[in-house]
Protein backbone atom coordinates (compact mmCIF):
# COMPACT_ATOMS: atom_id res chain seq x y z
CA UNK A 1 0.00 0.00 0.00
CA UNK A 2 1.32 3.39 -0.91
CA UNK A 3 1.65 5.71 2.04
CA UNK A 4 1.17 9.42 1.85
CA UNK A 5 4.15 11.72 2.45
CA UNK A 6 2.51 12.99 5.58
CA UNK A 7 2.73 9.52 7.07
CA UNK A 8 6.36 9.27 6.13
CA UNK A 9 7.52 12.68 7.19
CA UNK A 10 8.17 13.17 10.84
CA UNK A 11 9.49 16.38 12.21
CA UNK A 12 13.12 15.98 13.19
CA UNK A 13 12.56 17.47 16.58
CA UNK A 14 10.46 14.38 17.37
CA UNK A 15 13.25 11.93 16.64
CA UNK A 16 14.84 9.98 19.48
CA UNK A 17 17.32 12.15 21.39
CA UNK A 18 19.91 9.38 21.61
CA UNK A 19 20.14 8.64 17.88
CA UNK A 20 23.47 8.86 16.10
CA UNK A 21 22.37 9.43 12.53
CA UNK A 22 22.87 12.74 10.80
CA UNK A 23 19.16 13.46 11.11
CA UNK A 24 19.40 12.90 14.84
CA UNK A 25 22.29 15.33 15.11
CA UNK A 26 20.31 17.87 13.07
CA UNK A 27 17.37 17.36 15.40
CA UNK A 28 19.65 17.98 18.37
CA UNK A 29 20.86 21.16 16.74
CA UNK A 30 17.27 22.33 16.29
CA UNK A 31 16.24 21.34 19.80
CA UNK A 32 19.26 23.05 21.31
CA UNK A 33 18.76 26.33 19.53
CA UNK A 34 16.90 29.34 20.86
CA UNK A 35 13.47 30.38 19.75
CA UNK A 36 12.14 33.85 19.01
CA UNK A 37 10.92 35.66 22.07
CA UNK A 38 8.41 38.40 22.59
CA UNK A 39 9.29 41.69 20.96
CA UNK A 40 9.87 44.30 23.61
CA UNK A 41 7.44 47.11 24.24
CA UNK A 42 10.03 49.55 22.95
CA UNK A 43 10.34 47.63 19.71
CA UNK A 44 6.58 47.48 19.27
CA UNK A 45 6.27 51.19 19.98
CA UNK A 46 8.92 51.91 17.38
CA UNK A 47 7.10 49.81 14.78
CA UNK A 48 3.81 51.53 15.56
CA UNK A 49 5.40 54.96 15.39
CA UNK A 50 6.97 54.24 12.03
CA UNK A 51 3.70 52.89 10.67
CA UNK A 52 1.89 56.04 11.74
CA UNK A 53 4.58 58.22 10.21
CA UNK A 54 4.36 56.26 7.00
CA UNK A 55 0.59 56.69 6.86
CA UNK A 56 0.98 60.42 7.20
CA UNK A 57 3.52 60.45 4.42
CA UNK A 58 1.34 58.15 2.34
CA UNK A 59 -1.56 60.58 2.47
CA UNK A 60 0.59 63.07 0.57
CA UNK A 61 1.89 60.46 -1.82
CA UNK A 62 -0.82 60.72 -4.54
CA UNK A 63 -0.35 64.47 -4.79
CA UNK A 64 3.41 64.13 -4.94
CA UNK A 65 3.07 61.36 -7.49
CA UNK A 66 0.83 63.43 -9.74
CA UNK A 67 3.12 66.42 -9.43
CA UNK A 68 6.19 64.35 -10.20
CA UNK A 69 4.37 62.75 -13.12
CA UNK A 70 3.33 66.12 -14.52
CA UNK A 71 6.88 67.45 -14.21
CA UNK A 72 8.26 64.34 -15.85
CA UNK A 73 5.79 64.60 -18.73
CA UNK A 74 6.62 68.26 -19.21
CA UNK A 75 10.33 67.59 -19.14
CA UNK A 76 10.14 64.68 -21.54
CA UNK A 77 7.75 66.52 -23.85
CA UNK A 78 9.78 69.69 -23.82
CA UNK A 79 13.00 67.83 -24.40
CA UNK A 80 11.45 65.89 -27.27
CA UNK A 81 10.12 69.02 -28.95
CA UNK A 82 13.41 70.83 -28.48
CA UNK A 83 15.32 67.84 -29.81
CA UNK A 84 12.98 67.63 -32.80
CA UNK A 85 13.42 71.34 -33.39
CA UNK A 86 17.20 71.10 -33.20
CA UNK A 87 17.26 68.11 -35.50
CA UNK A 88 15.06 69.98 -37.93
CA UNK A 89 12.32 67.37 -37.76
CA UNK A 90 9.69 69.96 -36.99
CA UNK A 91 10.35 71.58 -40.34
CA UNK A 92 9.54 68.31 -41.99
CA UNK A 93 6.67 67.32 -39.77
CA UNK A 94 4.73 70.57 -39.77
CA UNK A 95 4.54 71.01 -43.54
CA UNK A 96 3.61 67.37 -43.87
CA UNK A 97 0.62 68.02 -41.63
CA UNK A 98 -0.66 70.87 -43.78
CA UNK A 99 -3.52 70.02 -46.11
CA UNK A 100 -1.62 71.02 -49.23
CA UNK A 101 1.27 68.65 -48.51
CA UNK A 102 3.50 71.33 -50.01
CA UNK A 103 5.88 73.42 -48.04
CA UNK A 104 4.74 76.92 -47.81
CA UNK A 105 7.27 79.57 -48.74
CA UNK A 106 9.42 80.52 -45.81
CA UNK A 107 8.10 83.61 -44.22
CA UNK A 108 11.44 85.03 -43.21
CA UNK A 109 12.98 85.20 -46.62
CA UNK A 110 11.30 88.44 -47.60
CA UNK A 111 12.92 89.98 -44.56
CA UNK A 112 15.69 90.72 -47.00
CA UNK A 113 13.45 93.53 -48.02
CA UNK A 114 13.74 95.19 -44.66
CA UNK A 115 16.30 97.50 -46.15
CA UNK A 116 13.76 98.64 -48.69
CA UNK A 117 12.96 101.61 -46.53
CA UNK A 118 15.90 103.68 -45.40
CA UNK A 119 16.00 107.17 -44.06
CA UNK A 120 18.71 109.55 -44.96
CA UNK A 121 20.90 110.79 -42.12
CA UNK A 122 19.32 113.71 -40.42
CA UNK A 123 21.00 117.03 -40.25
CA UNK A 124 20.68 119.09 -37.16
CA UNK A 125 18.75 121.90 -38.70
CA UNK A 126 17.84 120.28 -41.94
CA UNK A 127 14.52 119.14 -43.23
CA UNK A 128 12.77 116.07 -41.99
CA UNK A 129 14.41 112.82 -43.04
CA UNK A 130 13.22 111.30 -46.24
CA UNK A 131 12.98 107.58 -46.84
CA UNK A 132 15.32 106.45 -49.54
CA UNK A 133 15.31 103.09 -51.27
CA UNK A 134 18.12 100.73 -50.53
CA UNK A 135 19.25 97.70 -52.48
CA UNK A 136 17.80 94.39 -51.42
CA UNK A 137 20.63 91.99 -50.68
CA UNK A 138 20.70 88.54 -52.16
CA UNK A 139 19.64 85.52 -50.16
CA UNK A 140 23.07 83.94 -50.39
CA UNK A 141 24.62 86.56 -48.20
CA UNK A 142 22.38 87.25 -45.26
CA UNK A 143 25.12 89.03 -43.32
CA UNK A 144 25.30 91.65 -46.01
CA UNK A 145 21.76 92.71 -45.64
CA UNK A 146 20.77 95.80 -43.76
CA UNK A 147 22.56 96.99 -40.68
CA UNK A 148 21.49 94.20 -38.43
CA UNK A 149 22.17 90.53 -39.20
CA UNK A 150 18.90 88.69 -39.03
CA UNK A 151 19.75 85.55 -37.11
CA UNK A 152 21.47 83.63 -39.85
CA UNK A 153 21.29 80.43 -37.80
CA UNK A 154 17.52 80.70 -37.63
CA UNK A 155 17.28 81.26 -41.33
CA UNK A 156 19.60 78.42 -42.15
CA UNK A 157 17.72 76.16 -39.77
CA UNK A 158 14.45 76.98 -41.41
CA UNK A 159 15.78 76.28 -44.84
CA UNK A 160 18.11 73.46 -43.86
CA UNK A 161 15.48 70.86 -44.60
CA UNK A 162 15.61 71.78 -48.25
CA UNK A 163 19.16 70.43 -48.42
CA UNK A 164 18.22 67.10 -47.05
CA UNK A 165 17.08 64.17 -49.18
CA UNK A 166 13.39 64.26 -49.73
CA UNK A 167 11.25 61.68 -48.01
CA UNK A 168 9.43 59.28 -50.23
CA UNK A 169 5.87 60.47 -50.52
CA UNK A 170 3.00 59.84 -52.83
CA UNK A 171 3.41 61.50 -56.25
CA UNK A 172 1.95 65.00 -56.05
CA UNK A 173 -0.22 66.41 -58.73
CA UNK A 174 1.31 68.22 -61.68
CA UNK A 175 0.26 71.59 -60.32
CA UNK A 176 1.85 70.99 -56.96
CA UNK A 177 4.99 69.67 -58.62
CA UNK A 178 5.27 72.79 -60.73
CA UNK A 179 4.97 75.10 -57.73
CA UNK A 180 7.25 72.92 -55.66
CA UNK A 181 9.87 73.13 -58.39
CA UNK A 182 9.64 76.91 -58.51
CA UNK A 183 9.89 77.26 -54.74
CA UNK A 184 12.90 74.98 -54.69
CA UNK A 185 14.60 77.17 -57.24
CA UNK A 186 13.92 80.13 -55.02
CA UNK A 187 14.69 78.73 -51.58
CA UNK A 188 17.19 76.00 -52.14
CA UNK A 189 19.00 76.92 -55.30
CA UNK A 190 18.78 80.63 -54.58
CA UNK A 191 18.11 81.21 -58.25
CA UNK A 192 15.54 83.95 -58.04
CA UNK A 193 15.53 84.54 -61.80
CA UNK A 194 14.76 80.94 -62.64
CA UNK A 195 12.26 80.82 -59.82
CA UNK A 196 10.50 83.90 -61.17
CA UNK A 197 10.24 82.31 -64.59
CA UNK A 198 8.93 79.10 -63.12
CA UNK A 199 6.41 80.98 -61.01
CA UNK A 200 5.22 83.00 -63.98
CA UNK A 201 4.86 79.79 -65.95
CA UNK A 202 2.90 78.28 -63.11
CA UNK A 203 0.60 81.30 -62.83
CA UNK A 204 0.03 81.29 -66.56
CA UNK A 205 -0.79 77.64 -66.59
CA UNK A 206 -2.86 77.58 -63.44
CA UNK A 207 -4.41 81.02 -63.14
CA UNK A 208 -6.99 79.66 -60.73
CA UNK A 209 -4.84 77.02 -59.11
CA UNK A 210 -5.42 76.05 -55.53
CA UNK A 211 -1.99 77.38 -54.68
CA UNK A 212 -2.29 80.55 -56.69
CA UNK A 213 -1.86 82.75 -53.67
CA UNK A 214 1.22 80.92 -52.47
CA UNK A 215 2.72 81.26 -55.91
CA UNK A 216 2.06 85.00 -55.99
CA UNK A 217 3.64 85.46 -52.58
CA UNK A 218 6.69 83.52 -53.74
CA UNK A 219 6.80 85.71 -56.85
CA UNK A 220 6.95 88.80 -54.65
CA UNK A 221 9.87 87.23 -52.80
CA UNK A 222 11.67 86.53 -56.04
CA UNK A 223 11.13 90.08 -57.29
CA UNK A 224 12.45 91.52 -54.05
CA UNK A 225 15.53 89.36 -54.23
CA UNK A 226 16.05 90.53 -57.79
CA UNK A 227 15.71 94.09 -56.50
CA UNK A 228 12.79 94.72 -58.81
CA UNK A 229 11.02 96.68 -56.14
CA UNK A 230 8.50 98.41 -58.36
CA UNK A 231 7.30 95.14 -59.81
CA UNK A 232 7.20 93.69 -56.33
CA UNK A 233 5.06 96.60 -55.21
CA UNK A 234 2.81 96.18 -58.25
CA UNK A 235 2.39 92.54 -57.36
CA UNK A 236 1.64 93.38 -53.75
CA UNK A 237 -0.87 96.04 -54.69
CA UNK A 238 -3.10 93.44 -56.28
CA UNK A 239 -2.53 90.73 -53.74
CA UNK A 240 -5.16 90.26 -51.06
CA UNK A 241 -3.21 90.34 -47.83
CA UNK A 242 -5.89 89.19 -45.47
CA UNK A 243 -6.27 85.84 -43.76
CA UNK A 244 -2.85 84.53 -44.46
CA UNK A 245 -0.03 83.74 -42.13
CA UNK A 246 2.24 86.11 -44.07
CA UNK A 247 -0.28 88.94 -44.24
CA UNK A 248 1.39 91.10 -41.62
CA UNK A 249 4.85 90.59 -42.97
CA UNK A 250 3.83 91.34 -46.55
CA UNK A 251 1.93 94.40 -45.45
CA UNK A 252 5.08 95.73 -43.79
CA UNK A 253 6.99 95.08 -47.02
CA UNK A 254 4.28 96.79 -49.03
CA UNK A 255 4.40 99.74 -46.67
CA UNK A 256 8.15 99.99 -47.05
CA UNK A 257 7.84 99.86 -50.82
CA UNK A 258 5.01 102.38 -50.86
CA UNK A 259 6.95 104.73 -48.59
CA UNK A 260 9.26 105.62 -51.47
CA UNK A 261 6.52 107.38 -53.33
CA UNK A 262 3.35 107.40 -51.30
CA UNK A 263 3.87 107.88 -47.59
CA UNK A 264 0.19 108.31 -46.91
CA UNK A 265 -0.69 104.81 -48.07
CA UNK A 266 2.50 103.44 -46.56
CA UNK A 267 1.44 104.89 -43.23
CA UNK A 268 -1.89 103.08 -43.56
CA UNK A 269 -0.04 99.79 -44.00
CA UNK A 270 2.22 100.42 -41.02
CA UNK A 271 -0.71 101.56 -38.92
CA UNK A 272 -2.72 98.46 -39.81
CA UNK A 273 0.21 96.26 -38.92
CA UNK A 274 0.74 97.96 -35.56
CA UNK A 275 -2.86 97.33 -34.56
CA UNK A 276 -2.29 93.59 -34.88
CA UNK A 277 0.43 93.30 -32.23
CA UNK A 278 2.99 91.81 -34.57
CA UNK A 279 6.20 90.19 -33.44
CA UNK A 280 9.13 92.39 -32.47
CA UNK A 281 10.88 92.32 -35.82
CA UNK A 282 7.81 93.44 -37.74
CA UNK A 283 6.76 95.90 -35.04
CA UNK A 284 10.17 97.55 -35.20
CA UNK A 285 9.97 97.96 -38.94
CA UNK A 286 6.38 99.19 -38.87
CA UNK A 287 6.96 101.66 -36.06
CA UNK A 288 10.04 103.09 -37.66
CA UNK A 289 8.35 103.17 -41.08
CA UNK A 290 5.34 105.07 -39.82
CA UNK A 291 7.48 107.48 -37.85
CA UNK A 292 9.68 108.16 -40.85
CA UNK A 293 6.68 108.61 -43.11
CA UNK A 294 5.05 111.02 -40.69
CA UNK A 295 8.30 112.95 -40.51
CA UNK A 296 8.44 113.08 -44.27
CA UNK A 297 4.85 114.32 -44.40
CA UNK A 298 5.62 117.04 -41.87
CA UNK A 299 3.65 115.47 -39.06
CA UNK A 300 6.31 116.25 -36.49
CA UNK A 301 4.17 115.40 -33.48
CA UNK A 302 3.10 112.04 -34.85
CA UNK A 303 6.64 111.25 -35.98
CA UNK A 304 8.07 112.21 -32.61
CA UNK A 305 5.51 110.03 -30.85
CA UNK A 306 6.28 107.02 -33.06
CA UNK A 307 10.02 107.44 -32.76
CA UNK A 308 9.84 107.80 -28.99
CA UNK A 309 7.82 104.63 -28.84
CA UNK A 310 10.38 103.02 -31.11
CA UNK A 311 13.24 104.01 -28.81
CA UNK A 312 11.36 102.84 -25.74
CA UNK A 313 10.72 99.47 -27.23
CA UNK A 314 13.88 99.03 -29.28
CA UNK A 315 16.58 101.12 -27.64
CA UNK A 316 19.22 99.20 -29.57
CA UNK A 317 17.15 98.81 -32.72
CA UNK A 318 18.49 99.16 -36.21
CA UNK A 319 17.25 102.73 -36.53
CA UNK A 320 17.68 103.81 -32.92
CA UNK A 321 20.60 106.07 -33.70
CA UNK A 322 18.73 107.89 -36.41
CA UNK A 323 15.62 108.19 -34.28
CA UNK A 324 17.59 109.76 -31.43
CA UNK A 325 19.29 112.23 -33.73
CA UNK A 326 16.00 113.18 -35.31
CA UNK A 327 14.32 113.72 -31.96
CA UNK A 328 17.27 115.80 -30.72
CA UNK A 329 17.16 117.94 -33.85
CA UNK A 330 13.43 118.50 -33.39
CA UNK A 331 14.03 119.40 -29.75
CA UNK A 332 16.66 121.96 -30.71
CA UNK A 333 14.45 123.35 -33.42
CA UNK A 334 11.59 123.69 -30.95
CA UNK A 335 13.86 125.37 -28.41
CA UNK A 336 15.26 127.85 -30.89
CA UNK A 337 11.77 128.49 -32.30
CA UNK A 338 10.28 128.95 -28.81
CA UNK B 1 2.41 33.26 -4.78
CA UNK B 2 -1.09 34.30 -5.46
CA UNK B 3 -3.15 36.10 -2.97
CA UNK B 4 -6.06 33.82 -3.40
CA UNK B 5 -6.13 30.53 -1.55
CA UNK B 6 -7.48 27.20 -2.49
CA UNK B 7 -10.35 26.64 -0.12
CA UNK B 8 -9.69 22.94 0.27
CA UNK B 9 -6.12 23.60 1.31
CA UNK B 10 -6.61 26.30 3.85
CA UNK B 11 -6.51 24.77 7.28
CA UNK B 12 -6.64 26.78 10.43
CA UNK B 13 -3.24 27.35 11.86
CA UNK B 14 -2.61 26.05 15.34
CA UNK B 15 -2.51 28.94 17.68
CA UNK B 16 -0.30 27.13 20.11
CA UNK B 17 3.14 27.66 18.60
CA UNK B 18 2.40 31.28 17.78
CA UNK B 19 0.57 32.33 20.89
CA UNK B 20 -1.73 34.50 18.90
CA UNK B 21 -3.95 36.98 20.63
CA UNK B 22 -7.40 35.69 21.57
CA UNK B 23 -8.94 38.29 19.33
CA UNK B 24 -7.68 36.28 16.38
CA UNK B 25 -11.02 34.61 16.06
CA UNK B 26 -12.93 37.83 15.93
CA UNK B 27 -12.24 38.79 12.41
CA UNK B 28 -12.95 37.67 8.94
CA UNK B 29 -13.72 34.04 9.46
CA UNK B 30 -16.06 34.79 12.30
CA UNK B 31 -18.24 37.09 10.33
CA UNK B 32 -18.41 38.67 6.94
CA UNK B 33 -17.58 42.01 8.53
CA UNK B 34 -14.30 43.44 7.29
CA UNK B 35 -11.84 43.63 10.18
CA UNK B 36 -10.25 46.98 10.70
CA UNK B 37 -6.56 47.49 10.22
CA UNK B 38 -6.15 48.63 13.79
CA UNK B 39 -7.80 45.54 15.19
CA UNK B 40 -5.62 43.28 13.06
CA UNK B 41 -2.53 45.17 14.08
CA UNK B 42 -3.30 45.04 17.78
CA UNK B 43 -4.16 41.36 17.70
CA UNK B 44 -1.35 40.07 15.53
CA UNK B 45 1.65 42.34 15.71
CA UNK B 46 3.43 40.19 18.26
CA UNK B 47 2.81 37.02 16.31
CA UNK B 48 4.00 38.62 13.11
CA UNK B 49 7.11 39.86 14.87
CA UNK B 50 7.88 36.36 16.08
CA UNK B 51 7.32 34.87 12.64
CA UNK B 52 9.60 37.48 11.16
CA UNK B 53 12.29 36.74 13.74
CA UNK B 54 11.96 33.02 13.07
CA UNK B 55 12.20 33.41 9.32
CA UNK B 56 14.99 35.96 9.38
CA UNK B 57 17.17 34.56 12.13
CA UNK B 58 18.76 36.21 15.13
CA UNK B 59 21.11 38.56 13.32
CA UNK B 60 18.59 40.35 11.15
CA UNK B 61 16.51 43.41 11.79
CA UNK B 62 12.91 42.37 12.09
CA UNK B 63 11.27 45.76 12.73
CA UNK B 64 11.48 46.77 9.10
CA UNK B 65 9.89 43.51 8.09
CA UNK B 66 7.04 43.85 10.58
CA UNK B 67 6.41 47.36 9.39
CA UNK B 68 6.39 46.24 5.76
CA UNK B 69 4.05 43.37 6.58
CA UNK B 70 1.48 45.75 8.04
CA UNK B 71 1.88 48.16 5.16
CA UNK B 72 0.97 45.29 2.87
CA UNK B 73 -1.89 44.34 5.17
CA UNK B 74 -3.21 47.88 5.02
CA UNK B 75 -3.00 47.98 1.24
CA UNK B 76 -4.51 44.56 0.68
CA UNK B 77 -7.10 44.63 3.42
CA UNK B 78 -9.95 45.50 1.04
CA UNK B 79 -9.12 42.34 -0.93
CA UNK B 80 -9.30 40.16 2.16
CA UNK B 81 -12.59 38.32 1.98
CA UNK B 82 -12.13 36.02 4.91
CA UNK B 83 -11.77 32.98 2.68
CA UNK B 84 -8.58 32.11 4.53
CA UNK B 85 -7.85 32.26 8.22
CA UNK B 86 -6.46 35.67 8.98
CA UNK B 87 -3.33 34.12 10.51
CA UNK B 88 -2.73 32.20 7.30
CA UNK B 89 -3.10 35.40 5.34
CA UNK B 90 -0.71 37.24 7.64
CA UNK B 91 1.75 34.37 7.58
CA UNK B 92 1.66 34.37 3.80
CA UNK B 93 2.40 38.09 3.72
CA UNK B 94 5.17 37.72 6.26
CA UNK B 95 6.84 34.97 4.27
CA UNK B 96 6.79 37.09 1.14
CA UNK B 97 8.04 40.20 2.88
CA UNK B 98 10.85 38.26 4.54
CA UNK B 99 11.82 36.80 1.19
CA UNK B 100 11.97 40.27 -0.35
CA UNK B 101 13.90 41.60 2.61
CA UNK B 102 16.47 38.85 2.37
CA UNK B 103 16.77 39.42 -1.35
CA UNK B 104 17.46 43.10 -0.74
CA UNK B 105 19.99 42.21 1.94
CA UNK B 106 21.77 39.86 -0.47
CA UNK B 107 21.92 42.58 -3.13
CA UNK B 108 23.22 45.04 -0.60
CA UNK B 109 25.81 42.58 0.57
CA UNK B 110 26.84 41.88 -3.00
CA UNK B 111 27.11 45.56 -3.88
CA UNK B 112 28.84 46.76 -0.74
CA UNK B 113 30.67 43.59 0.15
CA UNK B 114 29.46 43.57 3.72
CA UNK B 115 26.49 43.16 5.97
CA UNK B 116 22.86 44.04 5.70
CA UNK B 117 21.53 47.21 4.23
CA UNK B 118 21.31 49.99 6.78
CA UNK B 119 17.79 50.15 8.09
CA UNK B 120 16.00 52.88 9.90
CA UNK B 121 15.39 50.98 13.08
CA UNK B 122 18.10 48.40 13.43
CA UNK B 123 16.87 46.06 16.07
CA UNK B 124 18.16 42.57 16.69
CA UNK B 125 15.65 39.84 17.24
CA UNK B 126 15.43 38.54 20.76
CA UNK B 127 15.85 34.79 20.86
CA UNK B 128 15.15 33.03 24.14
CA UNK B 129 15.76 29.51 25.42
CA UNK B 130 13.04 26.94 25.17
CA UNK B 131 11.28 26.29 28.48
CA UNK B 132 12.84 22.87 28.90
CA UNK B 133 16.39 24.21 28.55
CA UNK B 134 18.58 24.71 31.61
CA UNK B 135 18.79 28.36 32.55
CA UNK B 136 22.49 28.58 33.35
CA UNK B 137 24.67 31.02 31.41
CA UNK B 138 26.83 28.27 29.94
CA UNK B 139 23.81 26.54 28.44
CA UNK B 140 22.51 29.85 27.15
CA UNK B 141 25.83 30.56 25.49
CA UNK B 142 25.80 27.15 23.85
CA UNK B 143 22.22 27.58 22.71
CA UNK B 144 23.08 30.93 21.21
CA UNK B 145 25.97 29.37 19.33
CA UNK B 146 23.74 26.52 18.14
CA UNK B 147 21.18 29.05 16.92
CA UNK B 148 23.83 30.92 15.00
CA UNK B 149 25.05 27.68 13.41
CA UNK B 150 21.50 26.60 12.62
CA UNK B 151 20.77 29.78 10.66
CA UNK B 152 24.21 29.70 9.09
CA UNK B 153 23.44 26.25 7.74
CA UNK B 154 19.97 27.38 6.68
CA UNK B 155 21.34 30.36 4.81
CA UNK B 156 22.94 28.00 2.33
CA UNK B 157 19.55 26.73 1.25
CA UNK B 158 17.54 28.20 -1.56
CA UNK B 159 14.87 30.61 -0.40
CA UNK B 160 11.93 28.31 -1.05
CA UNK B 161 13.68 25.36 0.59
CA UNK B 162 14.76 27.47 3.54
CA UNK B 163 11.24 28.76 4.11
CA UNK B 164 9.73 25.30 3.88
CA UNK B 165 12.32 23.87 6.25
CA UNK B 166 11.81 26.60 8.84
CA UNK B 167 8.03 26.39 8.70
CA UNK B 168 8.03 22.61 9.04
CA UNK B 169 10.97 21.87 11.31
CA UNK B 170 11.19 24.99 13.46
CA UNK B 171 7.65 26.35 13.45
CA UNK B 172 6.06 22.94 13.45
CA UNK B 173 3.49 23.67 10.78
CA UNK B 174 1.91 20.87 8.80
CA UNK B 175 2.41 20.36 5.09
CA UNK B 176 -1.09 21.60 4.36
CA UNK B 177 -0.51 24.77 6.30
CA UNK B 178 2.78 25.40 4.52
CA UNK B 179 1.08 24.83 1.18
CA UNK B 180 -1.56 27.39 2.08
CA UNK B 181 1.00 29.92 3.24
CA UNK B 182 3.35 29.52 0.31
CA UNK B 183 0.58 29.12 -2.25
CA UNK B 184 1.89 25.83 -3.54
CA UNK B 185 0.64 22.29 -3.93
CA UNK B 186 1.07 19.95 -1.01
CA UNK B 187 3.25 17.68 -3.12
CA UNK B 188 5.52 20.62 -3.85
CA UNK B 189 5.89 21.20 -0.13
CA UNK B 190 7.08 17.64 0.42
CA UNK B 191 9.49 17.80 -2.49
CA UNK B 192 10.92 21.06 -1.18
CA UNK B 193 11.17 19.72 2.33
CA UNK B 194 12.96 16.59 1.16
CA UNK B 195 15.51 18.60 -0.83
CA UNK B 196 15.88 21.13 1.96
CA UNK B 197 16.64 18.39 4.45
CA UNK B 198 19.20 16.80 2.15
CA UNK B 199 20.91 20.11 1.59
CA UNK B 200 20.73 20.95 5.28
CA UNK B 201 22.44 17.69 6.24
CA UNK B 202 25.16 18.28 3.64
CA UNK B 203 25.92 21.70 5.00
CA UNK B 204 25.70 20.51 8.59
CA UNK B 205 28.28 17.79 7.87
CA UNK B 206 30.59 20.41 6.38
CA UNK B 207 30.22 22.48 9.52
CA UNK B 208 30.85 19.43 11.73
CA UNK B 209 33.98 18.59 9.76
CA UNK B 210 35.30 22.12 10.15
CA UNK B 211 34.55 22.11 13.86
CA UNK B 212 36.36 18.84 14.53
CA UNK B 213 39.34 19.79 12.38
Amino acid sequence: MKRSPADLILQWRNRRPDGQEAEDRAAALIRGSLQPGEPSEAQLARIEQRLLAWRQRASLAPLRLRLALAIAVLLVGGTSVEAARRMGWLDRILPALSPTQVRAPQSRLPDRARGALRLAPVEADGPAPVPAPAPIPAVENPAAEGERPQHPTRISRRTAFLDRPEPVIAAPSEEISALDHAIRLLRRDHDAGAALSALDAYLDRYPSGVLNREARFARVDALLILQRSEQALDALEVLPLDNHRRSTELQVIRGELRARSDCARAGQDFGAVLTRNPDDALAERALYGRGACRAKQGDVTGAAEDLRRYLERFPNGTHAGWARRWLESRGKAAASGG
Amino acid sequence: MGSGHREDAVPKLNAAPHDVSPSETMDASASSRQPSFESIYRAHVKAVARWAMRLLGPSHDFEDVVQDVFLVVRRRLPEFRGEAEITTWLYEITVRVVRESRKRARWWSWITGHGQSPSRGRSQASFVPMPEMPADPQALLEAREQTRVLYQVLDGLGEAYRTTFILFELEGLSGEQIAAITGTQLSTVWVRLSRARRKFLQRMRVWETRRTS
